[in-house]
């Protein structure tokens, strides 16, 4: 193995060095962090980095494999994590003012299980403010630039992530997901971002955006990477009550599975459409390639995605100023606008409007999984457009004239409401040079077997990540 | 309807004026002109929501028992 590649190699293929002592934790360690040193001016894709502790975390690492007690393939592994995740006796901002000295006095739930697994953490990535948005174009911190063009964004909120994995910065990443903030900006950037089952993994110690929609989500180069990732963060915490009782996820049930002949629900043109040219034609391709591979096709009869999102919308806007609202009222100028808008906004919601659309919300999921019923999995390109430019606000599609936070976040946010599992994959490159992303949703708790049909889709379609030219 | 709107704006400033929160004349119309927009998207739950249904609960009774222990 190079060392040049060192930035670039899977979890699976870096565990498998550190046991053959090819590479040490140290070595990997390090070249994450020289990467981090000569990049991030460039992509502003970490607010913190932890050079001292993860040098220490690595050497401990390394020793402890050398002494024979090898914790696992996260075992000296360089990861990062959002800055929304509590890492005990670190800063943890969130992307605001607001908290740039907020100290967590202990791990998330995430964090300790990955620590538990012997990974090292790197430091933490740049997000939209309070992971309230899709461009990640911070007030505070400054855009994450995304690493295919620097004149584009990365999209977000886990935006900083993205950029982190897409650009060798670290081997994955944990980020969050309300409305398509872990999916949003893998298929921007070019890597993989999965989204579990609402109550899969614990949110326990992650700064909260709206209880009933957040979910940990984990971006990665690989289909393995993310299901070692899953195997070790998901389960049942007592510390946090949204948490199911699901049996354990495992990444052998993923390799066991049999996913030839998938059933595949596509939504109606009234939901997917207006696409970019690129993104519709990539996204069909795909899908001819899994056809020719004996996989159904065919359309989806679900008419009520639009009421999904009208639930979200509400649900996001009013659990987000329920949380919001003290700091809103002390330090109103420590918001942006357009944030200080959307939480005053949120608190103007009646009750009986934020109960209804959680009514429906069930009624909704019921429906859907009506639908659902004939097909193994729903697909759809995770975006309908490629990165757009900093700044940009208004994109036209196929005449139509869309808000970049519409042509972003609409094929993803129905998933949170709905509550399922979801990922986005690489689906081809624009001809402008822009990464593509496709979406596949499965059935609650089918987490394993939504991994298993992406592994497929990978070897089937070859669509996989590559790198950005950095 | 600019009389509506008018009224409105009234309530939400003297909402938010209860909390704390003073937002300008044109944040006001912009909060007003949105949460219009709420309410109206509000209307279409009608068209899935039967009179019986509980709202969608996200809490694991279980452990819901767990923390009473």
């Amino acid at each position: 193995m190079r060392k040049s590649d060192l930035p670039y190699i899977s979890i699976k293929e870096a565990s498998e060095a550190i046991r053959s002592g090819e590479v040490s934790p140290v070595e990997l360690t390090a070249s994450a962090i020289d990467r981090i040193k000569r990049l991030n001016d460039v992509l502003n894709a970490y607010v913190s980095v932890f050079e001292q502790s993860a040098v220490e975390e690595a050497t401990k690492a390394e020793a402890e494999i050398r002494a024979g007690k090898w914790l696992g393939p996260l075992h000296g592994i360089p990861l990062s994590l959002k800055d929304i995740f509590y890492v005990k006796d670190t800063i943890t901002t969130a992307g605001s003012p607001i908290l740039k000295d907020f100290r967590a006095e202990y791990d998330a739930t995430a964090v300790r299980r990955l620590r538990e697994a012997g990974a090292v953490f790197v430091g933490k990535t740049n997000l939209h403010e309070f992971a309230y948005g899709v461009t990640n174009v911070n007030p505070y911190f400054g855009p994450t630039k995304n690493p295919w063009n620097l004149d584009r964004i990365t999209g977000g909120s886990s935006g900083g992530s993205a950029a982190a994995v897409a650009a060798g910065m670290c081997l994955a990443s944990l980020g969050t997901d309300t409305g398509g903030s872990t999916r949003i900006p893998a298929a921007l950037c070019g890597i993989i971002g999965f989204k579990p089952t609402y109550g899969l993994v614990s949110k326990h110690g992650v700064l909260p955006l709206a209880w009933s929609l957040d979910h940990v989500g984990i971006l990665a180069r690989s289909i393995w990477d993310v299901s070692i990732l899953l195997e070790a963060i998901a389960g049942y915490d007592p510390m946090d009550s949204t948490t199911a009782f699901s049996k354990p996820f495992e990444v052998k049930r993923v390799e066991g599975l049999e996913v030839k002949k998938l059933r595949v629900g596509i939504p109606a043109d009234e939901f997917l459409e207006p696409l970019q040219e690129d993104v519709g034609k990539l996204f069909w391709n795909s899908l001819e390639k899994l056809e020719a591979e004996g996989w159904q096709v065919h359309k989806l009869d679900f008419r009520y995605f639009e009421h999904v999102s009208a639930c979200r919308y509400i649900v996001l806007l009013t659990e987000a100023a329920s949380f919001h609202a003290d700091w809103l009222r002390r330090s109103p100028e420590l918001y942006s606008e357009e944030l200080r808008h959307r939480l005053m906004l949120g608190l103007l919601v009646p009750s009986d409007v934020y109960l209804k659309a959680q009514r429906a919300r069930k009624a909704l999921v019921r429906e859907f999984l009506r639908a659902m019923k004939e097909f193994d999995l729903i697909a759809c390109p995770t975006t309908r457009v490629t990165a757009p430019r900093i700044g940009e606000e208004k994109i036209l599609i196929k005449g139509t004239e869309l808000g970049v936070r519409l042509a972003l976040v609409r094929l993803t946010e129905p998933f949170n409401a709905l509550a399922l599992p979801a990922i986005s994959m690489p689906c081809g490159m624009s001809k402008d040079g822009l990464p593509v992303g496709l979406q596949m949703v499965s059935k609650p708790f089918s987490d394993d077997l939504l991994l298993a049909a992406a592994l497929a889709y990978e070897e089937i379609t070859g669509n996989r990540y590559k790198r950005p030219p950095l | 309807m600019v009389h509506e709107s008018e009224d409105l704006a009234k309530v939400i400033k003297a909402y938010l004026t209860l909390l704390g929160i003073h937002p300008s004349d044109e944040m006001l119309s912009k909060l007003s002109r949105d949460l219009n927009g709420v309410l109206k998207i509000s209307k279409a739950f009608n068209d899935v929501v039967s009179h019986e249904e509980e709202p969608a609960i996200f809490f694991f009774s279980k452990v819901e028992s767990d923390e009473k222990k």
